[in-house]
C-alpha cells in the first residue's frame, strides 16, 4: 500500500493505493492520526485505486473519523470503485460517511 | 490481547506448484499474510485469472489467517499454516489449515450493522466479508486440525455473472 497527500484549501486529501489489509491498516491509521494531531482533520481519502479494504481497514476509517469529528473535522471518502462500494454496503458503511464521485480540486502551489 | 504474545520470527513462506495448484507453507504471524496475497496475485497472473476474483479471494485469506493468528492460539509457539489455491472447472478454491483452536466461520453469529459513527461495532465483520465475497465454505475439525475449503466461481466471457453451467444429460 502506498499513501500520498495533497491539498485543497483546508482540505486534506489521502491518497492511497493498494490493499488496505490487516497488515497494510496500521499504517493508514498512523498516517490519518498524525494528520488529525496536526490541526488537519478535514480528511478525503481517494479510493480510486485501492483493490479491497479488508476489516481492519474498516476498523482504521471508523476510528479515524471518530477522532476527525472530535477535532471539529470531518472523514470524507472519494472515488470507490465497484468493488470496494460493495464492501461498503456489505458492511452497512455507507451511511456513515459522506462519499464523493470525485476528488476535490487540489490547490495550485 | 494483540501485541502480548511473542510471535516467532525469521520465518518463511515456502511454496510448491503442481500445475493447476501451488501450496504455501506461513507461520503463526501476521507479516507472512503479505506473502501469501503476493502469491495468489503470482498465481492468478500465471493463470489469467481475474482481478476481482483475486481481491475476492485475497480479502477472505486476509481475514481468515488474521483472525487464526491473532486468536487461534494460546501458546506462544511457532505453529505452521498451510494455504493451498487450486484451480478447478470454473472455480479457484482456497483450503486452510491451522493447528489453532476450533473455529467454525460459518457459525459464527452474523455481525450487528446499526448504529452511527459512534455506536458502530465491528465484530464480525470480517467473518461476514468471507461469507458474503465465496460462493462455496466448507469447514472440518480433523482431529486438532482446523481445515476450511473457501471457493470462489470464475467469471469468464461465457459466463459473465460467474454462475456454474448446466450440464445436460
Amino acid at each position: 500500500m502506498d499513501i500520498g497527500e495533497e491539498y485543497a484549501a483546508d482540505v486534506t486529501i489521502v491518497d492511497v493505493k493498494g490493499r488496505i489489509d490487516s497488515t497494510s491498516a496500521k499504517t493508514l491509521a498512523d498516517k490519518l492520526t498524525s494528520l488529525t494531531e496536526a490541526g488537519r482533520s478535514r480528511l478525503v481519502i481517494d479510493l480510486d485505486q485501492v483493490d479491497y479494504i479488508s476489516s481492519a481497514g474498516f476498523r482504521v476509517l471508523l476510528v479515524a473519523a471518530r477522532l476527525a469529528e472530535e477535532a471539529n473535522g470531518a472523514l470524507s471518502l472519494c472515488r470507490l470503485s465497484p468493488e470496494v462500494q460493495k464492501l461498503f454496503e456489505l458492511a452497512a458503511f455507507t451511511d456513515l460517511f459522506e462519499i464523493y464521485p470525485s476528488r476535490p480540486k487540489a490547490s495550485i502551489s | 490481547m494483540p501485541g502480548s504474545r511473542r510471535k516467532p520470527s525469521g520465518l518463511h513462506v515456502t511454496g510448491a506448484k503442481h500445475g493447476n495448484s501451488v501450496t504455501f507453507r506461513i507461520a503463526n504471524c501476521t507479516t507472512e499474510i503479505a506473502k501469501i496475497a503476493e502469491g495468489v496475485n503470482g498465481f492468478g497472473v500465471n493463470h489469467g485469472l481475474s482481478k476481482s476474483v483475486l481481491n475476492a479471494v485475497n480479502l477472505a485469506l486476509d481475514e481468515v489467517l488474521n483472525n487464526t493468528i491473532n486468536y487461534g492460539y494460546t501458546d506462544n509457539k511457532r505453529h505452521e499454516i498451510m494455504v493451498s489455491l487450486s484451480l478447478e472447472p470454473g472455480e479457484l478454491v482456497a483450503e486452510i489449515e491451522d493447528d489453532g483452536i476450533a473455529f467454525d466461520p460459518l457459525a459464527a453469529s452474523a455481525p450487528n450493522l446499526l448504529g452511527g459513527l459512534h455506536e458502530r461495532e465491528l465484530g464480525g465483520i470480517g467473518v461476514h466479508f468471507v461469507r458474503s465475497l465465496m460462493d462455496d465454505i466448507k469447514y472440518v475439525r480433523k482431529g486438532e486440525t482446523n481445515r476450511l475449503r473457501l471457493s470462489k466461481r470464475l467469471v469468464t466471457q461465457e459466463n459473465p455473472d460467474g454462475h456454474r453451467r448446466r450440464v445436460r444429460g
